[in-house]
């Protein structure tokens, strides 16, 4: 179930318009499509391009491109797929056909519009799963959380460039700890690497680490650890007033750097015997705002 | 259709282990030159589908893209410093990829289902391990 807008272009060069996504970040090309997906922010969407005319009565009788954005998602993925679209009517003159709902129609296309007819699709998605006998099972959060979370990620590449090569500019996943009812916000740490930590918007932080070869192991009296990395999860809380922590701005967030070299007390975070599986990943698109999960509930 | 679902998360982090971008992507250069060459070609841009590791080899920090050929380090002034990877020999170590300038060195090995280890020398100092930011 998703959001299609159909784009005739003036002209259909295929090949100009298939190049011109591809080299765009974050797209790849299939055959006929050319798919976007950011793997900071989690955000996909795609382009399917039809050069055969329809032959049925009603049917587009021009080749066209098809848009999908997929329903049940959190609300930035609109935020995100806009301006994707818009650039890409910026650069290849087309008419639009928009049939959902509170679409846009026959155009003309506008941010406004676009975002109103997706979020009106969504909400109507949410509503939709939540009358099925089976309900897809999103995770609720505050969409001003959600929202903020995006920002940073959408942005983490490009800060990162400006960072250099001094901090690693880590993104914001999603954990489920073990034994809790609702997934946390959290950043890396992986141990001795310097890391621009975004207090405000993060509970958690994942401590990762190599994994630690224990004695038994070392003289073959216990299996070989297949894990690439360790992690456990600490409060922010606790780690963020730890001294030796420098603090600034980044993306209008507060932040907080872990050191070049790490206290005795960094030292003792990343120490000792860590639970095996201390909680699962969650993909940002199951964690949606609270008021698209509450249209779910009957 | 992507949709993930729960999957333990150390899976994830080896799965999303260092992938970061460079910017946009680079379109095709132009094929008309007329400019003439200068005097020392700056190292190439990185191939922007590669993604650059955040290191920390002893207290150095450091930015690098492992290309099939070649590993390209991201300084901090802007500027990229080309390190071809060596051709394995008889005394090659077995299964690591050797880049260097002759003033840089990064070792690499592991990667896909083992663990992604990198090593840094300057020079002919004795070679250290990186730690490999997880992303």
């Amino acid at each position: 179930m998703g959001y299609d807008l159909y784009i005739t272009p003036k002209q259909f060069d295929f090949q100009a318009m298939f190049d011109w996504l591809g080299w765009r970040e974050h797209y790849e090309q299939g055959e006929r499509q050319v798919r976007y997906s950011n793997e900071d922010t989690g955000v996909y969407f795609s382009f399917d391009f039809y050069d055969e005319p329809a032959q049925e009565e009603g049917e587009r009788r021009q080749p066209y491109i098809s848009f999908n954005l997929n329903y049940n998602r959190p609300h930035v993925f609109g935020l995100e797929a806009e301006p994707e679209v818009a650039a890409f009517l910026k650069q290849f003159e087309s008419t639009i056909d928009d049939p959902q709902m509170e679409g846009m129609g026959q155009g003309p296309y506008s941010r406004d519009g676009f975002l109103r007819s997706w979020n009106a699709g969504n909400r109507f998605g949410f509503q939709a799963a939540g009358s099925s006998s089976q309900p897809p099972p999103p995770w609720s959060a505050d969409p001003a959380l959600i929202e903020a979370i995006w920002k940073w990620n959408y942005g983490r590449a490009a800060l990162q460039k400006t960072a250099g090569n001094q901090v690693f500019v880590p993104r914001i996943t999603w954990f489920l700890p073990a034994n809790a009812d609702a997934p946390v916000p959290a950043v890396n740490w992986t141990e001795r690497v310097p890391t621009m930590i975004p207090e405000a918007l993060v509970s958690h932080i994942a401590l990762v680490r190599q994994p630690r070869q224990s004695l038994m192991r070392m003289f073959g009296l216990s299996s070989s650890d297949d894990r690439k990395f360790e992690f456990r999860l600490a409060s922010v809380k606790g780690i963020a007033h730890m001294a030796g922590m420098d603090r600034g701005d980044a993306h209008g967030q507060p932040v907080f750097y872990t050191p070049l070299v790490q206290s005795a007390d960094m030292n003792r975070l990343f120490s000792g015997a860590w639970p095996r599986d201390p909680a699962s990943f969650i993909a940002t698109e199951l964690v949606c705002g609270a008021d698209l999960v509450s249209l779910m509930k009957r | 259709m992507k949709r993930l679902g729960l999957v333990a998360s150390i899976l994830v982090l080896a799965a999303c282990a260092p992938k970061e971008e460079p910017s946009a992507k680079t379109p095709p250069a132009p094929a008309v030159a007329t400019a003439p060459a200068p005097a020392v070609e700056p190292a190439p841009a990185p191939d922007t589908r590669v993604a650059a590791m955040n290191l920390m080899c002893g207290d150095q920090p450091f930015r690098v893209a492992f290309e099939e050929m070649r590993a390209v380090v991201l300084n901090a002034d802007g500027s990229n410093t080309d390190l071809p990877k060596l051709e394995s020999s008889a005394t090659s170590e077995p299964g690591v990829m050797t880049y260097t300038n002759g003033t840089m060195t990064f070792a690499k090995s592991g990667g896909g289902d083992t663990p992604t280890a990198v090593r840094f020398a300057r020079g002919r100092m004795a070679f250290q391990d990186c730690a490999i930011a997880v992303n």
